[in-house]
C-alpha cells in the first residue's frame, strides 16, 4: 500500500483554483522533490495535505495509509503521522518551546494509547533532538519562534519533526533563507531520520537543497498541474537551463481542465 | 419599581442616624450628613453621564436592594468561609459579611500591636485622628453618586494601619461576604488604608455572595501611601451571576512610593471598576495590571485614572481580556500629565481576545498631557485568535481546544506573572484552564515541574 496518493486534486483558493489535477504517489522509503517556479501551486499543496481549512478540494482525492485524508482534521492527521513544515513559522508568544513540544508529544501519544511521558523522559528526548539540528538549549525555554531568525526558525521545523517522528513528512521550502551552513544542518537532520518506513516530500525553488537531500524522484509543479517527472538528473537540468524550456513546452500545449 | 431603592435610602439614612444617638454631632457624620447631601443631588448615575456612557447602571433601579445597617454574623459558619480561602495560602484573613467586620470569622495576627488590621467601626472610636485625616479626602464624592452614597454611609470596613518601617509577609485578605439567601441585599463596606514610610505589604480583595437573590456591594476604598512605601493591592472578582459590584479605589501617593495594583475579573453580572491614583509628589511608580476573562452575559467596565501631578514619576498601565460568550466589556483609561509633571513615563496597554461574535469590547484610552518633556504611549486591540497560530499548533497534533488553552494562556501570561502571590496566580491559572478543557491534561510548564 502506498503512503500517500493524490488522484486528480483540483484545489480551489477564495474561487481561484490552484491546483488542477495532481497525480503523485509517494510511497515508504522514498524522497519526492516537488520543484517549479513561483506562484506554481507547490505551497498550496503542502497547505492541503496538512488540512489548511481555507482550501476547497473541488475534485479528486487524496488517500494516506487508504484512508480518505479530507476527513481527518489537521491535529487527526498529525497523529496519524503527517508533517508540515513551514515555509514561513508562525511567531508564538508566551508558549515556551518546552511546553509546546510536551504538549503535542503526549497529545500524539494520548492518540495511541500510551502514557504521557514524564517529565525527565521528555527533557531528555528534547535534549538529543536539540542537539541533532545543533540548537542551543536554551532554545527550549523560550517562545515557539518568538524573536528567532530565519534560519532558526527552519531549524525548529526540522526540531519538531524529529521530536514528532512523522511517518510522511512535507518540507515547503525549509532551504529559501538560509545560509549554506545552515542547510547543511537542515539537511543532515533530514538524512539521520530518514528510513525504509518514512517518506519526504521536499518543496524547494532551487537544485542546491537536492545536492545534500538526495531524491528519488523529481516533479516538477507548473500551473497547478505535475508537467515532469524524473529523477535526481531532472533537477540538475533545471539548474542548468531553468525553468523557460518547460514553461515553452507546456504552454505551447493547452492545459486539460 | 424606579426610585424605589431612593426612597428607601432615603429612609435608611434617617433610620441609621437616629442608630448614631450622640455620635451624630461628630466630625465623621458630618462628612457623611454633606456626602447624603451630594447623593441626594446626584441620584445613580445613568447612560447621559459620560463616564457612564457604556455602563449604565440600570439595575439599581431593577431590584429591591435592602441595605444592612447593623452586623449581624449569625448566619455565617467557618465552613462558608473556608471555602472562599486560596488554597495553602497563609494570609491575615478579615471577614466581613454585609460589609461588617466580624471578629468571630475573621483570623488575624500581626507581630506588633503597633499594626492595625481591623475594622473601620472601631477606628472611627480608637484611631480618630487618622480617621478624620483621611476619610473622604481622596475618594471624591461631588461627582459621584455611589461614592456619595457609600461615604453617607461609612459605618465599617477594613481599617489597616502598618506603620513606619514595617513589612508584613503574609498577605492581608480582606474578604466580603453577601449574604442574600433570603432576600437581596446591599452592602457598603469602607476600607482606610494607610501605608507609613517605607512599609511593605500585599492586600488581596474579593467578595462574595451566597444564596440566590441579587447582591450590590457598593465599596469605597481609599489608599494612602506615605514615603517610600509598598503596596501591592489585588482585586479578584469571582462571584455569582446575581452580583453586581461597584468599587472604587483612590490611591494617594508620596514621593517614592510604589502602588501596583491587580484586577482580575471572572465571575459577575456587573462590575464597575474605579481605579484611581493621584501622583502628588515625585518618583512615584504606579502600575496597573488588569485581566478579564469573562463569558455568559457578564459586563465588566475597568475604569482607570492616573493622575501625574508632579515631576519624575511613572506609570505603566497593562489590561488584558478574554470574552467569551455574549459578555460586554469596557476599558476607559485615562492618563493625565499635568503641566508640573515633567519627565513623566506614562505607558498603556488594553489588549483583547473575543471569542465568539456576540461578545462586545468598549476601549478608550484617554490621555490628556499638559507637559512638553515626557514619554506616554498608549495601545488597544481587539481581535479573534489567531487563525495562522491555531493552525500551527493543530498541525503539531495538538487538538483546537487545547491549541486555544495554549494561546489564551500565553496571552494572559503577561499579567499572571506579574502575581507575586503563587498560590493565587495558580488559581487564576487553573481556572481559565479548567474553563476553557476539560480534561486534566498536561497543562503545566515542564520546565517549572523539573525546577520543583
Amino acid at each position: 500500500m502506498s503512503l500517500l496518493k493524490i488522484e486528480n486534486l483540483k484545489v480551489n483558493v477564495n474561487g481561484n483554483q490552484i491546483l488542477k489535477g495532481i497525480n503523485l504517489e509517494v510511497n515508504p522509503g522514498e524522497i519526492h522533490a516537488i520543484m517549479g517556479p513561483n506562484g506554481s501551486g507547490k505551497s498550496t499543496l503542502a497547505n492541503v495535505l496538512a488540512g489548511k481549512e481555507e482550501y476547497t478540494i473541488t475534485e479528486g482525492s487524496i488517500t494516506y495509509l487508504g484512508k480518505n485524508l479530507y476527513e481527518m482534521s489537521s491535529e487527526v492527521r498529525a497523529r496519524e503521522g503527517i508533517f508540515l513544515a513551514f515555509q514561513y513559522p508562525v511567531e508564538i508568544p508566551g508558549v515556551s518551546n518546552a511546553n509546546f513540544m510536551r504538549t503535542a508529544l503526549n497529545e500524539l501519544r494520548k492518540y495511541r494509547n500510551e502514557e504521557p511521558l514524564d517529565a525527565m523522559d521528555f527533557l531528555q528526548l528534547m535534549r538529543e533532538k536539540a542537539k541533532l539540528v545543533e540548537i542551543d538549549k536554551t532554545f527550549l525555554n523560550r517562545s515557539v519562534n518568538e524573536g528567532f531568525s530565519g534560519g532558526e526558525k527552519k531549524r525548529n521545523e526540522i526540531f519538531q519533526m524529529a521530536m514528532l517522528q512523522p511517518k510522511l513528512a512535507i518540507l515547503d521550502e525549509t532551504d529559501s533563507g538560509l545560509d549554506i551552513d545552515a542547510l547543511k544542518i537542515v539537511a543532515n537532520g533530514v538524512n539521520k531520520l530518514s528510513n525504509e518506513n518514512n517518506a519526504f516530500v521536499v518543496i524547494t525553488h532551487y537544485q542546491r537543497l537536492l545536492d545534500y537531500i538526495i531524491p528519488d524522484f523529481v516533479h516538477v509543479l507548473y500551473k497547478g498541474q505535475i508537467v515532469k517527472s524524473g529523477t535526481k538528473k531532472l533537477a540538475l537540468e533545471l539548474e542548468e537551463k531553468g525553468y523557460d524550456w518547460i514553461k515553452k513546452e507546456v504552454d505551447l500545449q493547452p492545459i486539460n481542465n | 419599581m424606579a426610585g424605589e431603592l431612593i426612597n428607601n435610602i432615603l429612609s435608611n439614612f434617617n433610620e441609621f442616624e437616629n442608630k448614631l444617638n450622640g455620635s451624630r454631632l461628630s466630625a465623621v457624620h458630618t462628612i457623611r450628613k454633606d456626602a447624603f447631601d451630594k447623593f441626594k443631588i446626584l441620584g445613580f448615575p445613568t447612560a447621559k453621564d459620560e463616564e457612564w456612557k457604556y455602563s449604565n447602571p440600570g439595575f439599581v433601579h431593577q431590584y429591591n436592594f435592602k441595605l444592612k445597617l447593623n452586623a449581624n454574623d449569625d448566619g455565617i459558619t467557618q465552613e462558608i468561609v473556608n471555602k472562599y480561602k486560596f488554597e495553602n495560602l497563609d494570609e491575615h484573613l478579615l471577614v466581613f459579611v454585609n460589609g461588617f467586620y466580624s471578629e468571630k470569622l475573621s483570623d488575624v495576627k500581626p507581630k506588633k500591636k503597633q499594626i492595625i488590621l481591623g475594622s473601620f467601626a472601631d477606628a472611627i472610636e480608637r484611631n480618630s485622628i487618622e480617621i478624620l485625616k483621611y476619610f473622604g479626602k481622596f475618594a471624591g464624592y461631588i461627582k459621584n453618586g455611589f461614592t456619595a452614597l457609600n461615604t453617607a454611609f461609612a459605618q465599617d470596613g477594613a481599617f489597616i494601619l502598618i506603620p513606619d518601617g514595617t513589612v508584613i509577609e503574609r498577605p492581608i485578605r480582606l474578604l466580603y461576604i453577601t449574604d442574600a439567601r433570603e432576600q437581596s441585599v446591599l452592602t457598603m463596606p469602607r476600607n482606610l488604608i494607610i501605608a507609613g514610610e517605607c512599609s511593605n505589604f500585599k492586600i488581596v480583595e474579593s467578595s462574595h455572595t451566597i444564596g440566590a437573590q441579587p447582591s450590590f456591594n457598593n465599596s469605597v476604598s481609599e489608599i494612602v501611601m506615605d514615603f517610600s512605601s509598598n503596596v501591592e493591592y489585588y482585586n479578584i472578582q469571582n462571584n455569582n451571576e446575581n452580583s453586581f459590584y461597584v468599587g472604587t479605589t483612590q490611591i494617594s501617593q508620596q514621593r517614592g512610593s510604589i502602588f501596583t495594583g491587580t484586577t482580575i475579573t471572572l465571575k459577575g453580572n456587573y462590575i464597575r471598576n474605579n481605579l484611581n491614583s493621584l501622583l502628588d509628589a515625585e518618583a512615584c511608580e504606579t502600575n496597573y495590571n488588569g485581566l478579564y476573562f469573562v463569558a455568559d452575559n457578564s459586563f465588566v467596565d475597568n475604569h482607570t485614572l492616573i493622575d501625574h501631578a508632579k515631576p519624575n514619576c511613572n506609570s505603566n498601565e497593562v489590561y488584558k481580556g478574554i470574552l467569551n460568550d455574549k459578555a460586554t466589556v469596557v476599558f476607559n483609561g485615562k492618563i493625565i500629565v499635568r503641566q508640573d509633571a515633567q519627565k513623566t513615563n506614562a505607558y498603556q496597554t488594553n489588549r483583547n481576545i473575543l471569542l465568539t461574535d456576540d461578545a462586545k469590547i468598549h476601549t478608550k484610552p484617554q490621555l490628556e498631557i499638559f507637559a512638553d518633556d515626557v514619554k506616554c504611549s498608549h495601545g488597544a486591540t481587539s481581535g479573534y485568535l489567531d487563525r495562522d497560530s491555531l493552525f500551527y499548533l493543530r498541525s503539531r497534533g495538538i487538538s483546537e481546544e487545547m491549541a486555544k488553552t495554549l494561546l489564551l494562556n500565553a496571552f494572559a501570561s503577561e499579567v499572571l506573572e506579574k502575581i507575586n502571590i503563587a498560590e493565587l496566580r495558580d488559581m487564576v491559572k487553573n481556572y481559565i484552564a479548567d474553563k476553557l478543557i476539560k480534561d486534566d491534561v498536561y497543562f503545566c510548564d515542564v520546565l517549572d515541574q523539573i525546577k520543583k
